[in-house]
């Protein structure tokens, strides 16, 4: 094959291209719906990513919080589900990336679960809007993996481009690999009770009515 | 005409077509009759003993005609706050249909839930009246115990109500203030301790100088794990040296566990609140006592609520969820208590209950629910309940 021949493939693809590249008024529609769409992409990143970095476009009156004090719904729901920022990967070049690694700092009781699905639920009434929609969905999906009885969503790893992504590392929920082992041998075990069981009980709670 | 009629209708009786056709319309009809009376298995695990061969019921979302039931009356158990609930939908029941008046076991939630797991058979309970969600733990047991389909129907919203005597001082309380008075050991810097706080002062600055005392519903009713739940759990959510320990099952019973020296009693909870009234009578200024707010608007006269988080829990309150102690109330139901397309089954009117507490005379906003105390669903959660019921949707923890 004669490399003219080779490129032929490559016509239609760029007449692609060029046609919806092309500022035309008929496309005007298709614009509008693509542009709306690329926004809330944008905004949905931009929204995820602002907590943690501060606001991309630097004002130098900005406070900047901190990530585990952020009022943001996404970061609070993410902290109410036992997870903490363990690091924030950022590449600048033409396809630019963002990843946040999220890692698991405590199990959930049930009480936590329920606690935290109320809280999505109001919040779906509430905020029915895109983006927090995506936001509990990734809360959603990330209670929903936990809930497996014998593995657990150690890390969570959010990318948001080129293509948003949400990857989660699940482990054995007990044994020498799970996350309780990996956090215990990372951190001092402040765990226990400092203090021994109280002593047996002095009177015990008056029942009225039976 | 008429004998060259005749003759050819026998003529046509006596063809071998005709005769065909007429045996293939009796065996279509033989395996018709076959198909229709042969139940078909809504659960999977089918029990070995056959003289217990339940759990086939439910597979049509209509009752069927027939009734070939291995016990006449339905069987409720569940929290005793939902008795007068429990109580009208039953008196509408019996009033639309011909139903025998069912059992009422009404001693507790978790009680109930407890005795609707064991088993399928007449021997077990049919309905949970439930003021707390079934957890994941009892839905395992349920499943242990061949209990496959479970079917959840929520029926409006109630509350956890903070209550005091009347002419006690009203003040605002918080989940974290209960935790800070009740929890057996808390954390003091840094490390856990007995806990030392007799006034409400010492849980919250802003918080009267009264001593702490607390009465609770006693132990396996709803109310009992949703105040567990919903302040002391919630209470120590955000605690720096709970937040630190990992293990759910550790931390969980540092939350929960409540202090031995008297500063909470126990009262055994029934629809009237009347062991509550009782017990707060005697009250020194500082006790409170949680109630369902149901209960509540029985006594209203005699208690006062205290704001929760700076909210009261009136109507709008809770049905805007800006009262954070809601819970809902549900109904939990055996589909393998139903009778089956050809009317074998446990009991008859499980689906006749479950049809009538989703109309609207019901659960809606202008329903003899909500006369009950009752906080009406919003109408798209409504027909969510509705689907669930014509669906006969399982329940998923």
């Amino acid at each position: 094959m004669t490399p003219s021949l080779r490129s032929l493939p490559l016509f239609p693809a760029l007449l692609l291209l060029l046609a919806l590249l092309q500022p035309r008024p008929a496309a005007a529609g298709f614009d509008t719906v693509l542009n709306t769409w690329a926004e809330n992409v944008t905004d949905f990143f931009e929204e995820l990513i602002e907590p943690l970095t501060g606001p991309i476009v630097q004002s130098p009156s900005q406070p900047r919080a901190p990530a585990s004090n952020s009022n943001d719904p996404f970061w609070r729901y993410l902290a109410d589900a036992g997870y903490e920022v363990a690091s924030i990967e950022t590449d600048i070049g033409l396809i630019p990336n963002v990843k946040v690694t999220l890692q698991i700092l405590r199990e959930l009781s049930e009480a936590d679960r329920t606690a935290l699905e109320r809280t999505l639920l109001i919040d779906d009434q509430r905020d029915p809007g895109l983006i927090p929609a995506l936001q509990r969905q990734i809360v959603h999906t990330l209670l929903e993996a936990s809930q497996s009885g014998e593995m657990r969503v150690s890390k969570l790893a959010i990318s948001l481009f080129p293509i948003p992504s949400a990857d989660f590392t699940m482990t054995p929920a007990q044994g020498p690999f799970s996350a309780q082992n990996t956090l215990s041998t990372s951190k001092s075990d402040k765990r226990k009770p400092a203090v021994e069981p109280a002593e047996p009980p002095k009177t015990a709670p008056k029942t009225v009515g039976e | 005409m008429t004998g060259g009629g005749e003759n050819r209708y026998f003529r046509r009786v006596a063809s071998g077509a005709t005769a065909r056709w007429a045996a293939h319309l009796a065996i279509l009809t033989f395996f018709a009759c076959c198909a229709i009376a042969t139940p078909t298995p809504a659960q999977q695990n089918a029990p070995a003993n056959p003289s217990q061969d339940f759990g086939h019921g439910g597979e049509s979302t209509t009752a069927p005609n027939a009734d070939f039931t291995a016990r006449e009356h339905l069987w409720i158990v569940g929290a005793a706050s939902m008795q007068p609930i429990t109580d009208t939908i039953v008196a509408h029941l019996m009033y639309d249909y011909v139903l025998p008046q069912p059992m009422l076991e009404l001693k507790g939630t978790r009680a109930g839930i407890k005795a609707f797991c064991a088993g399928i058979g007449p021997q077990y309970p049919d309905i949970v009246a439930a003021s707390d969600r079934m957890t994941s733990a009892e839905l395992n047991r349920c499943v242990r115990n061949d209990v496959l389909d479970v079917i959840e129907v929520s029926i409006g919203l109630s509350s956890l109500v903070v209550v005091t005597k009347k002419g006690n001082p009203v003040f605002n309380v918080t989940a974290s203030m209960f935790y800070q008075a009740l929890a057996e050991q808390i954390p003091i810097e840094g490390e856990f301790a007995a806990n030392p706080h007799k006034s409400w002062k010492d849980t919250a600055t802003d918080a009267p100088d009264l001593p702490v005392h607390v009465i609770l519903p006693t132990r396996r009713t709803g109310t009992r794990s949703s105040f567990e739940d919903h302040f002391m759990q919630a209470g120590c959510r955000h605690v720096k040296e709970i937040d630190k320990i990992f293990a759910a099952a550790e931390r969980v019973p540092l939350c929960t566990t409540l202090r031995k020296d008297g500063v909470f009693s126990e009262a055994v909870e029934t629809a009237t609140g009347d062991n509550f009234v009782a017990a707060l009578a005697q009250s020194v200024p500082g006790t409170v006592a949680i109630l369902p707010r149901e209960v509540f608007l029985r006594v209203q006269d005699k208690l006062d609520a205290l704001p929760v988080a700076g909210v009261l829990p009136t109507k709008a309150n809770v049905a805007d969820f800006n009262y954070e102690m809601f819970e809902f109330l549900r109904y939990y139901f055996k589909r393998g208590h139903m009778r089956d397309t050809s009317g074998h089954g446990v009991v008859r009117g499980i689906r006749e209950f479950m049809a009538e507490i989703v109309k609207d005379e019901a659960f809606a906003e202008s329903g003899y629910f909500a006369g009950l105390g009752v906080v009406p669903l919003t109408p798209e959660w409504r027909e969510t309940q509705r689907k669930i019921v014509r669906r006969l949707k399982g329940f998923q923890p």
